[in-house]
């Protein structure tokens, strides 16, 4: 449905802006606590922009981001890719004319930061954490454009009307990944990228975690005042209790392999064996556990 | 002189696994350059102390290893594994030496590795370490660790009755705090993690940053030594191991970028990319395919 609308809206060259996103679908459903099943419908690549609450959008490609719109212009989060930059830039121009004059990165990882050269094109100023910057200078990308603002702790940027808080945490999925939120009624709304992602397992290895931060991490989310989570992949928005899953599972696990380990398991034989299975109905479970539980044995063997 | 005693059996980190119990290969099988299929033969056995140079010696047990330096004003000793293992490297040098541990350096941060070094501070030794390692000792705090008293940010050397120990920092590669260490006359490298000889990468390789640990590499290969010290596994190897590891980490790099920009899918990169020269290597059957896994994720995310 929302396909063959945007394809008449592409016809149209001469309508002018406007094309709403569409309101988020099942939203109800999606704001009901964990366990739920309702966060495992999602279409990974499927491109959709959703409004989660007055002038806050959700875009999905690749991945996920959110862009706040205000009257003097677009504040825009992480471009994910090149080919989702400019799809991005299409759904944006269908619900404002106005310019984007911010880009904020979540973190480091070129899945969420590439391909931002089509904003810095109109002029858009990029901001990220300071320690991304060392990560972007270590180990270049052309795709992925230079902040021109960095800021230690926590920044606000301020536009129009309306701000976007940036809020750091220190280390647990990157050294530099920042959790966002908006101004007003979109202040119980937190954009929070990788960190959880709801209903799930985490993938393999965990890439880039630390399991002790992660934990300490969603810890300091959960006593925070919001209630719902925008999440860098999947569903548009989930209850915020799915980072006390996430957290429980985290905790579970390490404890499993704790005990595994101080019981004297022979290391060879943990993968295979160290399961918690009040888990086992996450989306990925059986495909990611063994490798998760490789990650807490390098976390207790060697405090990786 | 090579001295062997079998004290006790060790447990063996899981990345060691694949690695099979054999009789410790004389020095000059070791000192062969790559493929040298001599590297395997360690694994779960005792503890041994083997002299590699005036002065300079090695202790391990196969899972981990160390190096120390007797001086005539005591002894500079190296990573202190663990509680059982610092006690049985107190008594190892003790049988060489009466000279008091005057420092005990530090490699990286990795537990497996850093712990147990009580028993050598309460004899008075001072621990050194590079300034980076710190930061992890106090977000993750260790009751088995003892907290360096003196840090340095760049390269230090440690001057000890008319002996020396050079660290030497290249930043970022397995963590961000490694040293390599330089014992006088030079000719032989202590290099923990950086290259286990003739072995695949264990491990989920968290903390392991590719395209430094290949520039590292580099920058070892153009130094001027003989021979190294690995931090787990046999007691010396000639420096081709380093390029030998390096070789492998560039291979696995690029046979993963290509097929990433061929399109292929995650998990067909994950069950088909394989490095047919160099399945000869250690554990290659067991880790090729997490070693894979965790290239896909650096070309992916750049992590």
């Amino acid at each position: 449905m929302r396909t063959m609308l945007m394809a008449a809206l592409r016809a149209s060259a001469l309508l002018a802006t406007t094309a709403m996103a569409t309101e988020v679908q099942d939203r109800a459903d999606l704001l009901k606590p964990a366990p739920n099943t309702a966060w495992n419908r999602f279409g990974v690549g499927k491109v959709e922009t959703v409004e989660i609450s007055p002038g806050l959008y959700s875009y999905s490609g690749s991945a996920r981001n959110i862009f706040l719109v205000t009257k003097d212009g677009v504040i825009a989060t992480d471009p994910l890719t090149a080919k989702d930059a400019k799809q991005m830039r299409e759904e944006i121009r269908k619900i404002t004319d106005k310019p984007v004059k911010y880009v904020v990165y979540s973190h480091n990882h070129w899945d969420h930061v590439s391909g931002g050269q089509i904003f810095k094109d109109e002029g858009a100023q990029f901001i990220a954490h300071e320690k991304c910057v060392q990560h972007f200078k270590d180990k270049p990308n052309p795709t992925v454009v230079i902040p021109d603002i960095t800021f230690p702790k926590n920044y606000t940027v301020k536009l129009g009307e309306r701000s976007l808080d940036l809020i750091y945490l220190g280390p647990n999925h990157s050294d530099c990944l920042v959790f966002m939120r908006a101004d007003g009624e979109a202040r119980k709304y937190l954009f929070a990228v990788d960190i959880a992602t709801p209903g799930g397992a985490p993938l393999t290895f965990m890439a880039g975690y630390d399991p002790y931060n992660w934990v300490r991490t969603l810890k300091e989310l959960e006593a925070m005042d919001f209630t719902v989570m925008i999440p860098g992949h999947g569903v548009p928005i989930a209850d915020k209790s799915s980072l006390t899953e996430r957290r429980r599972y985290l905790e579970a696990l390490m404890a499993a392999v704790k005990k595994a380990v101080d019981e004297g398991m022979p290391p060879n034989e943990i993968p295979d064996k160290v399961r918690v299975p009040e888990f086992a109905y996450l989306r990925g479970y059986e495909l990611n556990v063994r490798d998760n539980v490789r990650r807490m044995q390098a976390f207790y063997g060697i405090g990786e | 002189m090579v001295t062997v005693r079998a004290l006790c059996v060790a447990a063996v980190l899981a990345l060691f696994s694949g690695a099979v119990a054999a009789q410790t290969p004389s020095l000059e099988e070791l000192k062969k350059p790559a493929p040298n299929p001599a590297w395997n033969k360690f694994g779960v056995r005792g503890y041994e102390t083997v002299e590699l140079a005036p002065g300079l010696y090695t202790f391990g047990n196969g899972g981990a290893r160390n190096i120390f330096l007797v001086t005539s004003d005591g002894v500079i000793a190296t990573d202190p594994v663990s509680p059982a293992f610092a006690k049985e490297m107190r008594a190892a040098i003790r049988k060489v030496t009466n000279q008091p541990v005057k420092y005990v350096v530090y490699s990286h941060q990795h537990w497996d590795h850093v712990l147990g070094g009580k028993i050598f501070k309460d004899e008075g030794a001072v621990f050194i370490s590079h300034e980076k390692c710190v930061e992890h000792f106090k977000d993750l705090p260790n009751a088995d660790l003892v907290m360096p008293d003196f840090t340095f940010s760049n390269n230090y050397r440690l001057t000890l009755g008319g002996r020396t120990l050079d660290m030497l920092y290249f930043g970022k590669n397995h963590g961000d705090c490694l040293v390599v260490m330089r014992p006088d006359p030079g000719r032989i490298f202590f290099m923990p993690d950086l290259v286990t000889a003739g072995g695949l990468v264990g491990g989920t390789m968290n903390d392991y940053s590719l395209h430094n640990m290949v520039r590292t590499l580099k920058e070892l290969e153009a130094m001027d030594f003989d021979y190294l010290v690995g931090g787990h596994g046999v007691p010396l190897a000639h420096k081709s191991a380093v390029n030998e590891r390096r070789r492998y980490l560039e291979a696995l790099m690029a046979a993963v970028k290509e097929a990433l920009d061929q399109g292929k899918s995650f998990d067909e990169i994950h069950k088909s990319v394989r490095l047919k020269e160099f399945d000869y290597m250690r554990n290659y059957k067991e880790f090729i395919e997490r070693n894979v896994y965790r290239t896909r994720v650096y070309w992916e995310m750049g992590w």
